[in-house]
């Protein structure tokens, strides 16, 4: 004590100070807050994994749906093999991991003052924003068809009641009766969905009104996983054959659409008008609105982003993932958003540490249902090389053309319990 | 130089004791984390056709990548995913598998066929298999739990011969079991060890 001079006495209380601002600092970090615009495959995996990263982080989700019906699996709810109730799921569950979720739509980003204006008229501040809002339609593009008119002919390529109107009206049809589908040219969400789509449709058609049809109008001459499509289509379809219960039309034979009468359900293509009891439109696709309006998006109309983090090219601490963003290689699926999903969270997490992101790791696995016993399936990993997500080390695939029937049915079963698995992280 | 010293120290009594690997670090969560869309959270599986692989023995884990990666093991999307690990990170995702408790989840199963199972397994599996506490042979997989339709698929590999990586052990055991009894009472110790699953 005899050494306790005014200076030590000062060196303490600065230490004591530096401790107490410290200990603030510490405790600002209570403060630093995630908003995430979307409650899907992206978004949720992303506010569940910054969670569970830092407790101290606030996360909200802006969705404007109380409920959220997959988009994968809805393939089967129109082909009549799934319920629609069985793709149908809340936020509910999200309360335990302490994620707030917003009710309302995303209206207006800005960035200069690190906020989001909503419909309802919260505005939320945050520290990064996430961007999570899948695709949106490009109705300028087709000659004769808009929003207005998806109650006759659905695009039913955002999953819930679209997917109810679709499959009534196949269920509505008559025997014999034809529907037609349109493809719009890549890219678009679900690169394989379409011709899924078209496989299931067919299957309800061979058991329920064996002389239908579905007829594919493609604005593209390739598509995925085409040769293992087309062989479960001769198997289980009699493609190919006067009896086929479908048929595709690429470009070079008439396929690309160009105009629509949905008064008297005609579609024009570049070289012949068709017309069926059906149409089930698949509109050219861009991303989300709110990513369009707030320049996140190129000429493209989709989102550049770092591809180590995910981080917007255009906008800093805004961050895009899932079927919105430019990810290289990577198709737009829910797995691919489930992947950049926990990437963005970590980078996101990283960067409100002020520390570095770690080399990121990405998956995708994405399955297509031709039938109820043929499953088909692509498969990637993915890494970060020389700022460019890029397949890691040849892990990329398809299913092998040449495989037993026990084969292509474990893949219906795989498909099946990649759903159950991928549906549970989400929500449960 | 002392600190450094202290630093191996550590690492190699938690070798030695198998103490949990970090399981903070962001680097392993971000190879583990592309796993579990399929298998899981944390590798505990609710659908019904992907193996558990929390609480997967290590050697077992790498074991199984490394056939698959090979193709010598039957698989599906695993023989083009297994492709996309280097060695290193293949050990680093079996560590932390192997260090995950398994959460078992409810299936359906048939009373009676659960009781004639557990018998059977008491007989027949539990040397290699223990289901209290962790099976002792370095490959055995953990069985309580698993999904009845996984088993399944993965026990008509074994009897098909499609899987050429099955152990001589295991191969064997399964022959004198069928002898013993018949094929379809190896669905009873499905039904066993699915009625070890939660409520």
């Amino acid at each position: 004590m005899a050494n306790f001079t005014r200076r030590t006495f000062l060196a303490v209380t600065a230490t004591t100070a530096a401790g107490v601002a410290g200990f603030y600092a510490f405790n600002s970090r209570i403060k630093q807050k995630v908003v995430i615009i979307g409650g899907g495959a992206g978004g949720v995996i992303a506010a569940k994994y910054i969670r569970k990263a830092g407790s101290n982080i606030d996360v909200t989700i802006v969705e404007q749906n109380q409920h959220y019906y997959t988009c994968f699996m809805s393939n089967e709810v129109i082909g009549g093999t799934r319920a629609i109730e069985s793709i149908k799921y809340d936020y509910a569950s999200l309360a335990k991991y302490g994620i707030n979720v917003v009710y309302s739509q995303a209206t207006n980003i800005e960035a200069d003052l690190k906020q989001v204006k909503l419909q309802n008229g919260e505005t939320l501040s945050y520290d990064r924003l996430i961007v999570s809002p899948g695709i949106s339609f490009n109705w300028d593009a087709i000659d004769g068809y808009d929003e207005t008119m998806v109650d006759k002919i659905p695009h039913a390529w955002k999953a819930g009641s679209q997917t109810t109107i679709l499959k009534k009206q196949l269920q509505a049809m008559k025997n014999g009766e034809n529907i037609i589908i349109t493809v719009p040219p890549k890219p678009f969400r679900c690169p394989p969905g379409p011709y899924e789509r078209a496989s299931l449709i067919a299957q309800y058609f061979k058991r329920n009104k064996p002389n239908s049809k579905v007829i594919i109008l493609d604005s593209n001459q390739s598509f995925a996983k085409q040769n293992l499509f087309t062989q479960g289509w001769e198997q289980l379809y009699n493609y190919g054959t006067d009896n086929s219960l479908l048929e595709w039309i690429p470009p070079d034979r008439g396929g690309k659409l160009t105009a629509v009468d949905a008064k008297e359900m005609i579609i024009y293509t570049s070289e012949d008008k068709h017309t069926a009891a059906v149409i089930n439109i698949i509109p050219p696709q861009q991303a989300g609105k709110i990513a369009i309006d707030n320049g996140l998006t190129d000429a493209s109309g989709w989102c550049p982003v770092d591809q180590r983090t995910f981080e917007s090219s255009l906008q800093a601490d805004i961050y895009v993932i899932g079927d919105a963003c430019i990810a290289g290689v990577m198709p737009k699926s829910a797995y691919s958003a489930n992947s950049q999903a926990k990437v963005c969270a970590q980078a996101v997490t990283a960067s409100l540490r002020g520390v570095e992101m770690v080399n990121p790791s990405l998956v995708n696995t994405c399955y297509s249902i031709v039938g109820d016993e043929f499953g088909i399936s692509v498969a990637g990993v993915y890494r970060v090389e020389n700022g460019k997500i890029l397949v890691s080390q040849g892990a990329s695939g398809s299913s092998p053309i040449k495989a037993s029937a026990d084969y292509r049915k474990s893949e219906v079963a795989y498909a099946h319990s990649l759903y159950d698995n991928i549906t549970h992280e989400m929500f449960d | 130089m002392l600190h450094q010293k202290f630093k191996y120290f550590i690492l190699i009594i938690g070798l030695l004791f198998n103490l949990p690997i970090n399981a903070a670090d962001p680097q392993i969560h971000m190879l583990v984390d592309t796993c579990i869309a399929c298998h899981g959270t944390d590798g505990s599986s609710v659908g019904s056709a992907t193996p558990n692989i929390a609480n997967m023995r290590e050697e077992l884990f790498v074991k199984a990548m490394r056939d698959m990666r090979s193709g010598e093991r039957p698989s599906t999307v695993m023989r083009i995913v297994a492709k996309g690990y280097t060695d290193s990170e293949i050990r680093i995702m079996a560590q932390f598998f192997s260090q995950q408790q398994a959460i078992l989840h409810h299936q359906d199963f048939d009373v009676e066929r659960a009781i004639k199972g557990r018998e059977l397994h008491n007989s027949y599996c539990n040397g290699c298999h223990k289901i209290e506490g962790k099976t002792t042979e370095l490959l055995s997989n953990n069985l309580a739990g698993q999904q009845m339709p996984y088993l399944r698929h993965r026990l008509t590999e074994f009897i098909n011969n499609s899987d050429p990586t099955i152990s001589p052990l295991m191969k064997n055991a399964l022959k004198h079991f069928i002898d013993n009894n018949s094929q379809d009472s190896l669905e009873n110790l499905l039904h066993y060890y699915a009625s070890l699953g939660g409520k």
